[in-house]
């Protein structure tokens, strides 16, 4: 195996399928990358079991790719990335002997890596007549970025560390939840199956694997095909393929969690609540599950927050509109930041069932992007 | 003294002492699961008698009061945690169990 490349092209490359390289393992081979080598192109691929990344690289004049001799061979992800990002020339090139032994040659520089036989890699998962459906990619990563949060860290409920897709006639709808707050987004995508089977579809992917699929994602209209089977998911945008495995499991029945109706709605511009709060959080921060309340009363909205240490704040919020009971409620004013975040700027409904229920938080306009808070007792 | 053999001496003694490290953490969490699950069976236990004292079937209107207590003394009471310990706050699952 032989070829030359532009040194940003094979970089550009390395760095996009490393995420997937396996750092805690017994197993030597999953630590590398596999590069092959066809007439037309150069493929690596890492893939940790769990998370698997696939680059094609067509040979055209920007990358400068020329191959000389076809082939394939593993390389260790670590040195051979760090070797490519520190090599001093525009032009590197890659020789493989018998011995399974790299020679990488760039300006008068000159490295021997020790690889492993491409015929150890493991195979990436399968996808033979999955169901499909294409979404834009800024829209894919605006998705993942209003639910992915909500998502548990603790293994003790493993479901609960996934993100829920479901595929409903002609949308998709991201979900997930901590058991304290649920953030849940729904968009409309096209059915790309050639059997149109989509409905009731769904599937719990890994929050972290979703998390590194946001990284790669283009922030452009450019259509990603998703693909399920029942223990895989695959993402192909461009010429990046992203694998990850299912989590195993029954996803608990949030809809119910969502109250159907409220007595008290709250319509807040989103970033004079969002910075009120952030304010009162200064004084809450130290403080457990970083109380700050919230205060309806009449036609206003006041924020506040105190600690017998530290001290208390107290700040008015204009409203555009309010609707229903008064009531004090306290809650974790991380989550409610994060909530806030997650949904689009402009003017935000605050629906809540007094101080002990959970409340939403949504756009006034639609509820597509729904955020829901459990609150903290005031006793 | 043979410096060399001391070191390697002192550097088992820094990996033995990690183990033990390790293991004390396992042991902590195994009582932590252990205390958990006495008190979901003493709360089982109390719900039984308590619903065969009052002379018959277990009666919703009573087992949804003791979940209450149960989750009001700081216990999961939903299907996706029961009986373990709340630790960070208000359950959704909990308690949209409760205002069913
Ligand atoms: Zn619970």
């Amino acid at each position: 195996m032989r070829f030359q490349i532009r040194q940003p092209a094979i970089a550009d490359v390395v760095q996009t399928v490393s995420k997937a390289v396996a750092v805690r393992t017994t197993k030597p081979v999953l630590t590398g990358i596999l590069l092959e080598l066809t007439p037309q192109s150069l493929t690596a691929t890492a893939y940790d079991l769990e998370l698997g990344i696939q680059h094609v690289l067509n040979a055209d004049d920007e990358n400068g790719l020329e191959i000389l001799e076809v082939g394939s061979i593993v390389l260790p992800a670590r040195y051979f990335t760090d070797v490519i990002r520190k090599l001093p020339g525009d032009t590197v090139s890659v020789d493989i002997q018998n011995n399974y032994m790299a020679t990488i040659r760039s300006g008068s520089a000159e490295f021997h890596l020790h690889g492993i036989d491409a015929a150890e890699f493991p195979q990436l998962p399968v996808f033979r007549q999955a169901h499909s459906v294409q979404l834009p990619s800024r829209l894919l990563g605006e998705l993942i970025r209003s639910t992915a949060f909500a998502a548990s860290n603790l293994p003790v409920r493993p479901v609960l560390t996934g993100i829920l897709f479901e595929f409903e006639a002609a949308a998709v709808r991201l979900t997930a939840t901590d058991g304290l707050r649920l953030a849940t987004r729904v968009a409309s995508a096209e059915d790309a199956s050639e059997t149109p089977e989509w409905t009731s579809r769904s599937a719990i992917l890994p929050g972290k694997s979703v998390l590194e699929l946001l990284k790669i994602l283009p922030d452009g209209e450019q259509l990603v095909t998703l693909q399920f089977t029942d223990t895989h998911s695959l993402f192909q945008v461009g010429d990046t393929s992203f694998y990850t495995r299912l989590i195993d499991g029954v996803y608990p029945d949030t809809k119910r969690l969502i109250p159907p109706s409220y007595r008290t709605e709250v319509r807040v511009q989103r970033e004079l609540l969002h910075d009120a709060i952030d304010r009162a959080a200064l004084i809450a921060r130290d403080r457990e599950n970083h109380m700050v309340r919230l205060e309806v009363r009449a036609e206003d909205l006041v924020v506040s927050s105190s600690s017998p240490e530290v001290g208390n704040v107290s700040e008015q919020v204009g409203v555009e509109h309010k609707s229903g009971d008064d009531l004090l409620i306290a809650f974790n004013a991380r989550y409610v930041l994060e909530a806030l975040r997650a949904l689009p700027a402009g003017v935000v409904a605050v629906r809540l069932n007094g101080p002990n229920q959970p409340f939403v938080l949504t756009s006034a306009e639609t509820d597509d992007n729904l955020q829901l808070i459990s609150p903290v007792l005031i006793r | 003294m043979d410096k060399q053999s001391l070191f390697v001496q002192v550097a088992n003694l820094e990996e033995r002492i990690g183990e033990l490290y390790v293991e004390l953490g396992a042991l902590k969490q195994k009582i932590v699961e252990l205390l958990e699950e006495n008190q979901r069976l003493l709360r089982e236990n109390e719900f039984l008698s308590e619903s065969l004292k009052a002379g018959g079937n277990p009666d919703i209107g009573v087992g949804m009061g003791n979940l209450k207590r149960i989750y009001d003394e700081g216990f999961h009471i939903c299907s996706m945690r029961y009986g373990s310990l709340r630790t960070e706050g208000e359950c959704l699952f909990c308690l949209s169990f409760i205002n069913r």
